[in-house]
């Protein structure tokens, strides 16, 4: 057999294609509502991935910042209070370089349901303003790090001071565990680029959080210790364990591997109700693409009488479920970052947010991963082509003299 | 006047002759519509290339507070002390209430457990 002339076979491939075009346009129903749900399944599976990449990444690139090791005590599997003067004996580890000591805990607004994050830090644990671009704190930290003693004056997200009502009052009081009131002056409003990390707290001095929660003196909720080297951080954590007897120490590293697994797409149930979704999808594919109707043979053995190969037929099936399968992937694929570009990941970003009443606001921006590709059209692609390949292969051999 | 239109039409004819019968085949209207998938595709691409350059400014601030701070989880789900800090907070928290308690807040779903 005389091997085709390329602009033969290219003639060839093209009337393939375009008999396949006419044939998907003559049964457009059937071929429009599958296109139309596998797009519709791409999407929720992009859409899923590409929310939780964007959040991971954030998570990844915004806490690398994270102190290098928290030390918190435990108690009967619970956190307790840690001495302060732990500090000390922290503070004696050869390769630590500073400790900082932190109250910080929750403060639950019981008419709104709304949970408050207070976080108090000493004056001298806030670093001095900086004016460098894209960098915090502003001249506003300094106002609360006037000294060591309680200032009352504190640093609001722009979410809770809207949650507040306080609008352009500076004045609110928050309850003591005894239900005396706390008056605080809200000086300056965290800056909304951080919302991610911020979005419900209070930042106050030490004392002024002591004050608050009512912790004795001499105790902190936990212990921040900064290591000159952080190739020791791993080494220096092991030596705070055996230093400070039931204590839990968390180290940044620990930090970034645990939103990686909190964020890693493969994890929680979100996939599996799209888990679902893909089966229903499957099942609606292989009933539309394995039924052989006896117009669909008809068809085949009529172009087999005409002098179309066996190759040539199976080329047109693979054509038409190429077509459909790449042109809805493709579709539900930019959609899936339409969804999180220009709508916020509206559908996704719920489930990540839960019930809570203070919701950050923070733009995802989709990322391009070959994984996640690969993933996306192992799951959806792959197994739509395979559901076609037999019934093409079965139709394509079937002898015309027996359909007609 | 004639000829030049006798002459533009020569020229013209076998172009749109072409034209004519790209424009009746199936596969070149699909060419058409890729080519307009392409172009909204580079578009997309385009405006996440805009966004992505303003996230940077974004991070920058964030990670400045979380240094500043020491701050250790994101203010994501403030609806409960494990949701809103799932490493800062007590180890066995989920299912806390009882033993086998079914966790009752919709993010935690969602989320694996820290390890």
């Amino acid at each position: 057999m005389q091997p085709m002339h390329p602009i033969h076979s290219f003639g060839r491939i093209q009337n393939i294609l375009d008999y396949a075009l006419s044939g998907l346009r003559r049964k457009l129903l059937k071929n429009g509502t599958v296109f139309a749900v596998f797009a519709l399944v791409v999407f929720l599976f992009a859409s899923f991935q590409l929310t939780n990449r964007a959040l991971g990444e954030l998570a990844g690139r915004i806490l690398a910042a994270a102190p290098d090791i928290t030390v918190q005590q435990l108690q009967a599997g619970r956190q307790v209070g840690i001495a302060s003067d732990s500090r000390q004996v922290l503070q004696a580890i050869f390769g630590v370089r500073r400790v900082d000591e932190r109250i910080w805990g929750y403060y639950f607004e019981p008419t709104s349901g709304a949970n408050y994050t207070v976080v108090g830090l000493a004056a001298s644990a806030i670093p001095a303003s900086t004016s460098k671009e894209n960098s915090w704190p502003g001249p506003e930290a300094a106002a609360i790090a006037g000294g060591d003693g309680s200032s009352g004056r504190v640093l609001l997200s722009p979410g809770v001071r809207r949650h507040m009502g306080l609008g352009e009052r500076q004045f609110f009081s928050l309850y003591r565990p005894d239900l005396s009131l706390v008056t605080f002056e809200a000086v300056a409003d965290f800056p909304p680029e951080s919302d991610l990390v911020t979005a419900d707290t209070i930042l106050m001095s030490l004392a002024d959080a002591r004050d608050l929660f009512a912790i004795p003196a001499g105790e902190v909720t936990d212990l921040l210790v900064t290591v000159g080297n952080p190739r020791e951080i791993d080494t220096i954590a092991g030596k705070i364990r055996e230093l400070l007897p039931g204590v839990r120490v968390v180290t940044r590293n620990q930090i970034l591997k645990s939103y990686e697994v909190v964020f890693g797409w493969r994890s929680g149930l979100g996939n599996l109700l799209l888990l679902t979704a893909l089966v229903t999808f499957t099942i609606l594919a292989w009933d539309k693409a394995t039924g052989l109707s006896a117009e669909d043979l008809r068809e085949m053995a009529i172009l087999k009488v005409l002098g179309w190969q066996t190759a040539d037929l199976i080329l047109l099936r693979l054509f038409e479920s190429v077509l459909v399968a790449g042109g809805a992937f493709a579709g539900g694929y930019l959609l899936a970052w339409c969804h999180l570009l220009y709508a916020d990941g509206l559908l996704f970003r719920p489930i990540f947010l839960g019930w809570s009443v203070l919701r950050p606001t923070f733009p995802l921006v989709p990322s391009l991963a070959g994984t996640d590709l690969l993933a996306v059209l192992a799951i959806s692609v792959f197994p739509y082509l395979c559901a076609t390949a037999v019934p093409a292969w079965r139709a394509a051999v079937v002898p015309a003299d027996s359909v007609l | 006047m004639g000829a030049m239109s006798r002459k533009a039409m020569e020229r013209v004819a076998p172009a749109g002759r072409l034209a004519s019968r790209l424009a009746g085949r199936p596969s070149s209207r699909l060419l058409v519509l890729l080519a307009f998938f392409l172009l909204a595709t580079l578009f997309v691409v385009r405006e996440q290339g805009r966004c992505r350059q303003e996230q940077e400014g974004r991070i920058g601030i964030a990670r400045s507070v979380v240094a500043s701070l020491g701050l250790s989880d994101l203010a994501l789900a403030s609806e409960a002390r494990y949701t809103r800090h799932p490493l800062a907070s007590d180890p066995l928290v989920v299912g806390m209430d009882h033993p086998g308690a079914v966790d009752r807040f919709p993010s935690t779903l969602f989320w694996a457990p820290p390890r």
